[in-house]
Formats: structure tokens, sequence, C-alpha cells
């Protein structure tokens, strides 16, 4: 069915039945339904990944919704100037979120740069000594992950996040064929980033 | 590095996963959230160049146009035509 027919149906019908340019379209045409839709559909995934690169709940969430008021006003700016490209909702749904999360990452450090009172206690709030334990090693991963490329370590974590290989590179703006190498290149560097860590542990 | 090393190094992120603990909010109640930061944040917005273009721009009649007028405001007012006839 060509698009200009879809765009004649009611309003918000299953969105996974259209194409993400039509429920930009929509979105822009103020159908809350399409944008209800794909807010259930990408919510728990980009609070996820957020919640991977900061951290942080709090953050997360908020991040998360910051995230969403970008793609309602990316929708009506579309609209406004006729944009007719073809997009992939998903791939910049994860692109705006990693961004978002690392812009936010380098405003905390400058926050704890001005204020190092304020630079959380890692094992503050908890209670047993296997929670200790586990948040120590997030620690080490997330101190190992800082010293990666931002691009490795979108890779290594939207794989963990079991995105496939396509999914990744329509992500991260690569070719699919590379994503293999690109993701055996950022597990290498990651390995030798937490292994430097843990030997910086072991002497402080 | 073979698959299995690097699938072991992916599995060594999963740490990182939200606990129990980090669950976030319900969906539907970060949506009311978002709903509303969106209604304050139309209501700050400052008017579009062409919105601010229409608000000053005059017709022949000297009246101002709607902002919902299309790009050639002359033309299409109504009362620039009752001043032609």
């Amino acid at each position: 069915m060509s698009e200009l027919n879809q765009s004649n149906q009611p309003k918000g019908q299953v969105v996974a039945t259209l194409s993400d340019n039509l429920i930009l379209t929509r979105i822009g045409e103020g159908d809350n339904v399409s944008f209800e839709a794909l807010f259930h559909a990408h919510y728990d995934r980009i609070y996820g990944l957020l919640f991977r690169l900061l951290g942080s709940r709090a953050e997360a969430e908020d991040l998360t919704q910051e995230v969403f008021i970008k793609l309602y006003d990316h929708a009506f700016t579309r609209r406004r100037f006729n944009l007719r490209q073809e997009h992939n909702i998903g791939a910049w749904l994860y692109r705006v979120a990693t961004n978002m999360g690392y812009n936010e990452i380098r405003s905390r450090q400058r926050r704890w740069q001005r204020n190092l009172h304020l630079a959380p206690d890692p094992a503050g709030s908890l209670s047993t000594e296997a929670e200790v334990s586990q948040r120590e090693t997030a620690v080490a991963v997330r101190k190992a992950l800082a010293k990666l490329p931002e691009r490795q370590v979108q890779l290594l974590i939207l794989r963990q996040m079991d995105l496939s290989y396509a999914e990744c590179a329509a992500i991260c703006g690569v070719a699919p064929g590379s994503v293999g190498t690109l993701l055996a290149r950022a597990a290498k560097a990651f390995q030798a980033a937490y292994e430097e860590e843990e030997t910086e542990e072991v002497r402080s | 590095m073979n698959d299995s090393e690097i699938q072991e190094t992916i599995n060594q992120l999963s740490v990182l996963e939200p606990t129990p603990l980090d669950t976030p909010r319900p969906a539907a109640q970060a949506l009311n959230q978002v709903r509303q930061r969106i209604q304050a944040a139309e209501k700050k917005r400052p008017p579009s160049f062409w919105q601010r273009f229409f608000s000053l721009a005059r017709c022949g009649a000297g009246a101002s146009p709607p902002l919902s007028c299309s790009f050639c405001p002359r033309l299409h007012l109504p009362q620039c035509a009752r001043r032609r006839q």
C-alpha cells in the first residue's frame, strides 16, 4: 500500500504497521496515539541504555523523557520544513539517547570538578557485601569504559542489550559488515582498559 | 579476539544493567510527565521567525494578517480585495 493511501486511514492505528516516515508525519500533525505507541515501544530500552551509561536511576529517567521530548520537537520541525527523508526512529532514538547521555557525563564531570564534595560515594547506600562488591565491579567497568572512544562504548553496550549487528550499524551509522570488526576492536580495548583499571586499583 | 572472547567481554558489562531497585517509574506515569514538559516548553517557546514576520507585516489596507496566513499576506487578506474593488 502506498504511503499516500496509508495517510488517509484513520489516525491512531497500530504504529507497528506504518512506516517510520509516516509515524513521524503523524506525530508532526499532532497524532498523540502514534506518539504514545512509540513511547511505550521504546521507553524501557532507552531507559536501559541511559542507565547503563549513567548508572543513576533519576538521571536516566529524566534523560529518557528528554529524548522523547526531542522526538516530538523533531517531528514538528520536520513537518514545518516539509522534510520527507525516511527515518529509522529506533536508531534515531538510540543515537540521541547516547549523545545526551554523554553530554550528561561531561557536565557531571564539570560539576564534580567544581564541587568535589558532591562526588557520590560509590558504596554509600548499599548494605550487603554482595551489593557492595557488585557496585565496585560496576564502577571499575564504568571507569574502563570511560577510557574508550564513545563509539566503542556505544557498540559494546548495544550488543550487551542484545541488539543485532544490523541494528547496531543503523544506530552507530556504520556499514553492517564492519560491525564485527569494530566490536572486536572495542572488546579488546575494553579488556586492556579494564586490566589497567584493576592494576591501578591494586596499587592504590 | 574470537567470537567467544568478544561475547565474554560483552557479558562483563551485565553489571551495568538496572537492578530491580533501579526499575524506572511506569511508562504511563513517565508519559504523563513528558506531556506536561512538552506543554510547558510550548508555552515558553519564543515565536518563530515567520510568526514574528507575519505579526509585523501589514497588508495594503493596513491590516495585520493572521498568523496562519500563507507567504503572501497582501494577496490573501479579504481587506485587500475590498480595497481593490
